[in-house]
Order: C-alpha cells, then sequence, then structure tokens
C-alpha cells in the first residue's frame, strides 16, 4: 500500500507541476502575444485602439455579413468600422464594445443589429456567450457580472484559485497548436490579417439548395430572454452615457423563417415594444418582400450571399443617409 | 456524479481511504461502507429513486431466500415468477410503458380509430436496466440451483449497487462478484496499479475521443439535411467510435475502479473493432450483456444445439429483445434486426464459431484478408449504428439516402481532435490487443511513466470539457 501511494503521489505531483506550468504559460503567453486568430474578431475588435470612426457596426454574423464596408463607407461618405461577430449575443456584444471604447475609440453612431435570433442565443446560437473570449479579462468585474449567469458558482470558485485550469477547459482556443500558430505568426502576417478583418468579411457563394433553405433542425419557436433584453439595454444606456447616437437595425433573413418560427411575428412586435421602451430608433427594413423571396440572394435562411450583401450594403446606405 | 467530474474525484480518494485504513480489519464494515457510498453515489444523480433501488434489492434479496426454502418445485416457480414480473414491471412501467400507449394508438389510427392514449412522462432512473439484470440473474441462478440464496442483505445490496457498475454496468453475475463480496480482500499492488491504468485509459477514450466525436455527430445527425456527404460518412464513422470510447471507456473506468477496492468485474469489450466478423464483433462488444442473454435467453430456448430453424429463431429473438432492451424505440429494435440478418449466413453456415482468438495473433499485422475483414465489419456495424443513433426511423433512412445527394456543408465544425484521439487509440488498442490491461506492452518502466503523463497531458490539451456529456448508457 505504501509504495503504490508513494507512486501514485509522485505521479499526481508531476503531472500537477506540468499541467500547472503549461496553464501558467498560457497565462503569460496569451497576454503577451496577441497577434489574432483569423475566426475570432471578438477579439480583434476588443484589440482596436485610438481609432476615429463615424460609426460602428455591432451584432452577431448577421450583421458581420451583411455589409460591404468599403463599398458602405464611400456611399455614406462616412468611415466606419464592423465589429460584429459570428454568434455573438447581446452579453458578447456588450463587452466587446465596451473594450472597445475603453480602447480610446471613438465613434458618433452605433448601428446595432437586433432581431428574435439574437434574444435567445443560447437556442439559436452555437454558444449563449463565448466565456474564452474574455479570458484575459477575467478580474474585470464587468466580465465577472456576465459570466456568473454562465458558470456555476462551483466552476467560477474552481477557475478563481486555479486560473491556469481556463485554459484546459477551454483547451480548443488555447492548445499547443495554437500557441505554436502564434509563435511563427509574423508581425506583417498580422497586420495582414488585421487588414482582412477590417474588410468586409468574406463570404462564400454557395448554391442555393432548398433543403438547406425549408429543413432547418432546432426549435421552432423563440424564446426571450430576460438576461440578454438586460444587456441589449446595457448598450443603449452605455451609448447614452457615451453620447453616441444608436439605431437599430434588422439584418434580412429569408422569407420562409417567418414559417419555421410560428412566433416569428409576435417576437418582433415584442422586440419593438422593447425598442420603444428603451427609446431607440429602429430602421426601417432594407430588404423588400421579393428580395425577402428570393432564394439567390442567400447564403442560408439567415445569411445574406455576397450578390445579398452588396444589394444590402446599398440599400442600407441610402437609409444611413436618409438619417 | 460522472466518473469524469470534480466531484468523482473527491468521492473516490475519500472511499478509498475508509476503504483500506478506517474499516480495513472488519469485511463485514467493508462492505457496509461499499453500500452506504455506493447509495451516495446514485443519490447524486436522483435520491427519489433509492426508493426504487431498494426495493428492487430486497426483493430479489427476499424471493430468492423463499424460492430456497421452497421444497416444491412449483412453489419456486412461483417466487421466480413474482421476481421476475416485479422487475420487467418496473422496467416495463419506466422504460416502456409511453412506446407501447403510443404505438398502440399509432397502430389504430393506420386502421381507423382514433386513440388519444395517456403517457406517462416520467424520467427514466438512471442504470434501471443494469441493476434489474443484476437482479434477474441472481434469481434466475437459484432457480437454476446454480447459487446457493445470499442471507446477508448488505452484502447482497453491494452486489446489486455496488458503485462502479450500478449505473452502466458491466452486468455482473451473482456466481462471480457475490463471492468476491464475501470474502476477504486483500490490498494488492498490482491490481491496483492495473486499476489506475485501467481508469486512466477509460478516462481518455471518454474525454478525449467519445465527447469530441460527439461534438462533431451531434452537430450532423439532428442536421442531416443540411450536411455533406463527406460530413455525413465521417459523422456515422464518428458516431462508431463515440459509442465505443464511451461505453467501453466507462466499461474500463468502472472495472479499474473496482480494481482499486479489491475486486474484479467482468471483462465488457475485447478489441471489437477488430473484428473480422460480425459473430465476431458480438463476442468482443458489451460481452456481460451478450452472454447474459445468451445464458438467460438463447440457451434456455435450445440453443445452436436444435434444428436450423429454431436456431434462427433463437438468434432473431435474441437480437430482437437485445434491440429493445437498449430503448423504447423502433430505431433500437431495427438496430437489433439488423444485426440479426448480418450474423444470419455464419448461422445457415455454420462459421459462427470461427476467428475466436483475436486477430493477429502473435504477430505484428494482420493478412490482407484479415485487413478486408475488418474493414467490412466495421462498415456494417457503423451502418446498423445510424438506427442506434438517429432519433426516429424517418431521420435514419433521411440521412442514409442524404448521403448520396447532399449538397449543403455545415460550418465551423471540424474532426481534427477526434481524428487525433482515435489514432492514438487505435495505436495503442493494437498494441496491446493480446492482454486486457492498458500500456502492458510496453515494457520499459520508465518509458511507461511517460506515457502515463502523456495521456493525462492528452487528456487534459485534447478533452472535450465544455458542456460535459453524460455516457450513453446512462439511458439505458
Amino acid at each position: 500500500m505504501r509504495k503504490f501511494l508513494r507512486n501514485i503521489t509522485v505521479f499526481f505531483l508531476v503531472s500537477f507541476a506540468i499541467l500547472f506550468g503549461y496553464g501558467q504559460f498560457c497565462e503569460w503567453f496569451f497576454n503577451l502575444r496577441n497577434y489574432l486568430p483569423d475566426d475570432s474578431r471578438r477579439s480583434w475588435a476588443m484589440k482596436q485602439q485610438n481609432g476615429q470612426y463615424d460609426f460602428a457596426v455591432l451584432g452577431s454574423s448577421r450583421a458581420e455579413g451583411a455589409f460591404d464596408m468599403k463599398l458602405l463607407d464611400s456611399l455614406s461618405s462616412q468611415k466606419g468600422i464592423n465589429i460584429a461577430s459570428n454568434g455573438s449575443g447581446f452579453v458578447d456584444n456588450y463587452l466587446v464594445f465596451q473594450k472597445f471604447l475603453e480602447n480610446r475609440n471613438h465613434i458618433n453612431t452605433l448601428y446595432l443589429q437586433v432581431d428574435n435570433y439574437s434574444l435567445d442565443p443560447e437556442a439559436n446560437f452555437s454558444n449563449a456567450f463565448h466565456v474564452f473570449n474574455f479570458l484575459p479579462f477575467w478580474k474585470d468585474s464587468l466580465y465577472q457580472q456576465a459570466i456568473s449567469h454562465y458558470l456555476s458558482e462551483k466552476d467560477r470558485t474552481i477557475f478563481q484559485y486555479s486560473p491556469w485550469l481556463r485554459y484546459y477547459v477551454y483547451n480548443k482556443y488555447f492548445s499547443p497548436i495554437e500557441v505554436s500558430r502564434r509563435l511563427w505568426l509574423s508581425r506583417k502576417q498580422a497586420k495582414r490579417m488585421d487588414q482582412k478583418l477590417k474588410a468586409n468579411p468574406v463570404l462564400v457563394a454557395s448554391k442555393p439548395d432548398s433543403a438547406r433553405f425549408f429543413h432547418k433542425a432546432g426549435s421552432d419557436r423563440f424564446s426571450i430572454n430576460p438576461f440578454d433584453v438586460m444587456y441589449m439595454e446595457k448598450i443603449v444606456t452605455l451609448c447614452k452615457e457615451k453620447n453616441i447616437r444608436i439605431i437599430c437595425f434588422t439584418a434580412p433573413d429569408f422569407s420562409a423563417q417567418r414559417l419555421r418560427f410560428s412566433n416569428y411575428d409576435s417576437t418582433e412586435q415584442k422586440l419593438n415594444q422593447i425598442l420603444i421602451k428603451n427609446q431607440v430608433d429602429l430602421m426601417s427594413a432594407s430588404f423588400n418582400s421579393d428580395q425577402l423571396n428570393n432564394l439567390n440572394l442567400f447564403k442560408d435562411p439567415e445569411h445574406l450571399n455576397p450578390h445579398g450583401v452588396w444589394l444590402h450594403t446599398l440599400a442600407f446606405a441610402k437609409q444611413m443617409n436618409h438619417k | 456524479m460522472l466518473f469524469n467530474s470534480i466531484d468523482f474525484l473527491f468521492f473516490l480518494p475519500v472511499v478509498f481511504f475508509l476503504y483500506w485504513f478506517v474499516t480495513p480489519k472488519k469485511l463485514n464494515n467493508q462492505n457496509i461502507l461499499l453500500l452506504v457510498s455506493s447509495y451516495f453515489f446514485y443519490a447524486c444523480w436522483d435520491y427519489r429513486f433509492l426508493f426504487l433501488l431498494l426495493f428492487s434489492t430486497f426483493l430479489d434479496y427476499y424471493t430468492g431466500i423463499k424460492m430456497e426454502q421452497a421444497a416444491k418445485k412449483s412453489v419456486q416457480k412461483l417466487w421466480l415468477i413474482i421476481s421476475v414480473g416485479i422487475n420487467l414491471g418496473f422496467l416495463g412501467v419506466f422504460k416502456y410503458y409511453d412506446f407501447f400507449a403510443v404505438s398502440f394508438a399509432e397502430a389504430f389510427s393506420q386502421l381507423g380509430f382514433e386513440l388519444h392514449p395517456v403517457t406517462l412522462n416520467i424520467i427514466l432512473p438512471v442504470g434501471i436496466s443494469f441493476y434489474t439484470f443484476h437482479g434477474l440473474s441472481y434469481v434466475l441462478d437459484i432457480y437454476f440451483g446454480r447459487i446457493k440464496a445470499e442471507r446477508n442483505f448488505v452484502e447482497y445490496g453491494v452486489f446489486v449497487s455496488f458503485f462502479p457498475l450500478l449505473v452502466a454496468g458491466p452486468i455482473e453475475r451473482a456466481t462471480h462478484l457475490l463471492p468476491q463480496i464475501k470474502s476477504k480482500r486483500t490490498f494488492r499492488y498490482d491490481q491496483a496499479v492495473q486499476g489506475v491504468r485501467q481508469f486512466l485509459w477509460g478516462l481518455f477514450k471518454k474525454i478525449v475521443i467519445a465527447d469530441n466525436c460527439a461534438m462533431f455527430v451531434d452537430a450532423v445527425f439532428p442536421d442531416y439535411a443540411n450536411a455533406s456527404s463527406a460530413q455525413l460518412i465521417l459523422a456515422v464513422v464518428l458516431f462508431s467510435f463515440q459509442i465505443y470510447g464511451d461505453f467501453s471507456g466507462y466499461s474500463d473506468m468502472a472495472t479499474g475502479i473496482a480494481k482499486l477496492f479489491g475486486i474484479e468485474l467482468l471483462r465488457n469489450f475485447n478489441y471489437p473493432y477488430f473484428s473480422r466478423s460480425i459473430a465476431e464483433f458480438w463476442r468482443r462488444w458489451h460481452i456481460s450483456l451478450s452472454s447474459w442473454f445468451r445464458d438467460y435467453i438463447y440457451i434456455p430456448l435450445g440453443g445452436s444445439r436444435v434444428s436450423k430453424s429454431k436456431q434462427v429463431r433463437n438468434t432473431f429473438i435474441i437480437f430482437l429483445v437485445s434491440g429493445f432492451w437498449h430503448g423504447a424505440n423502433w430505431t433500437f429494435i431495427f438496430w437489433g434486426l439488423l444485426h440479426a440478418l448480418y450474423i444470419m449466413p455464419s448461422i445457415l453456415f455454420s462459421t459462427h464459431r470461427q476467428n475466436l482468438e483475436i486477430i493477429a495473433k502473435d504477430r505484428n499485422w494482420p493478412t490482407i484478408k484479415e485487413w478486408g475483414q475488418v474493414i467490412l465489419t466495421f462498415i456494417l456495424s457503423s451502418f446498423a449504428w445510424i438506427f442506434f443513433r438517429a432519433s426516429s426511423m424517418h431521420d435514419a433512412w433521411g440521412l442514409i439516402s442524404s448521403i448520396g445527394n447532399a449538397e449543403g456543408k455545415i460550418d465551423q465544425l471540424s474532426a481534427a481532435y477526434p481524428l487525433a484521439g482515435i489514432t492514438i487509440m487505435i495505436y495503442f488498442e493494437w498494441k496491446n490487443r493480446q492482454t486486457n490491461i492498458p500500456f502492458s506492452h510496453i515494457q520499459n518502466k520508465w518509458m511507461r511513466y511517460m506515457v502515463y503523463l502523456l495521456m493525462l497531458f492528452l487528456i487534459f490539451m485534447m478533452g472535450a470539457f465544455v458542456n460535459p456529456r453524460s455516457f450513453i448508457y446512462f439511458q439505458f
């Protein structure tokens, strides 16, 4: 028994030393070496500094991929930045926007994408909240407030006292592969990546496939999560505090979505009431019903394809100028 | 409480310490400790069902004694019927009632009668199929005169509810486990080390392989209409490894934990994906269930010592019952039927007792013919897994028909981690295929320690810890 206990203790101590060492290394490395992975626009947006913009676009992938930013800038004669990112709900958006402003970026107007999908990101997005994107800001009280809703008390306590464990729980994003990728990424490559993210996101043109548009797994009802609504209101409050004009908009989705979700219209009405209550302007729809029915403008039921993006940018610029 | 949870990380050392340091002198104290910790372990899921477990344990304990005391065979039979009837009754109510109610209503609606079945919508007590089968094997063994009835309730209670096997097996036999529970256990270094190794290997299979495969599979199976052909094929292959990693990983962990307490459990998996035929696959997959059905259904029906037509009948019965045991859904029944059809040629041509030894025994590599047989067996079993995984027959056929003509593609799906994990697993299992203990092919002690460290590091680096998944077989 003594031999067993001795060997197992030594084994676990050595294992712990290795794991602890790697965790500490991650803590140091990922804060220091912040070249950007190309799939994390949230991190990219939070690292922008000292920018002067007329407007910014904030929202989920439906906003991220809804604009040709160069075209929008030229049509509106304004300088904008798109800090929307794939799968972001209002909690993600609030924290990204907060960091964006904290980094001395200045904007006059915020175009906030609001829709039925982002009222319940847990049901509609792959992650209700992207905990891993905000790990470097673990001690930040705003982050702690948000995280308390998504992580149990037990998990938070563990992370609080063993911060290195966070890098194993979210190992997909902090693996040795990611470390080596960032090590080999030169500053020049990082700058090129930054430019790429600043322009409009690359969209893959896909052949419209009716099955893809009419069959979709998941719930057929929308729900409204009060926690997400609260964070949407926090974005509004933040804009008011910083004297930023806020205008909400809804990116187009394929018309069949209205049939797929039994409470599409009623949820939309409730969303409008929330916006009215918060005294926020909502831009009228950029696409007419013919366009919303046109499969050739969509990449999938919720996202536009390049042709759709071009048309949407034209329509959006017109409305911007009108506003 | 999952074996791969933080809670278990605290639970296991405490029980281990109490077992070997506080209660080692008296066997009864050790057994009481095991019984109490097993009930605590079970209560962590749902304490309300403790009563059901206790009742089921007491029922079989009592009927076992009554059966033994009965002088007449008819009275023994009556007690057997009471025990089997009540056990299966519980299983029927909790597991199968809703299925039958809805299926009958659907059948009647085909005939033009509209019925509105009353469904119970009750949750399935975790592990009910496993502990019910423990109890059934016990009373059947007493009835057939293989064992004597157990008079010590604590010892019988440990046999039914020993926490490593309580919720997902292996399905133990009284003839194998009860004698171990009744005899004094002494700590053996080699046994404990084997236990830790087996636990580590099971943890790797569960967290690195099964849970990573699950992320891909769970994204593709429900959304098959939007996936590409390659994604669908990959999802089917990954599910084959997911269910293997999940269930054999659990079994390895259970066996490993039991070894830490000086108890040997039945082997549940013996490298099934190295099988050269479906018959061999079933000798290597979920062995404790297959042998249960063999001993308590197949052989009493005449087994293979009857005419060919009866052998065919018996085989179909076994596989349909096996499918139904897994769950109240036509998909499981069809899965069983498919395996019965697969195995039929070997029954008809009496080739099912071939390939009793492991592939490439005492050789490094299999022959080309063996490669082909292994691949074909894997394809057949993977095809059957589609029905096992799909939520309905409609979805299963929909997925199969989509494989040929899928044009979509689900974005942001990566199979890199699961494929890397599967490669590592196949390497170690191949190297180790002639033994039961993981890593035993590595002779050098220091090299072995390095491999353990590597495994632990891989578990932390590649494991899927976000949204940890329960074990698939808990639902059965």
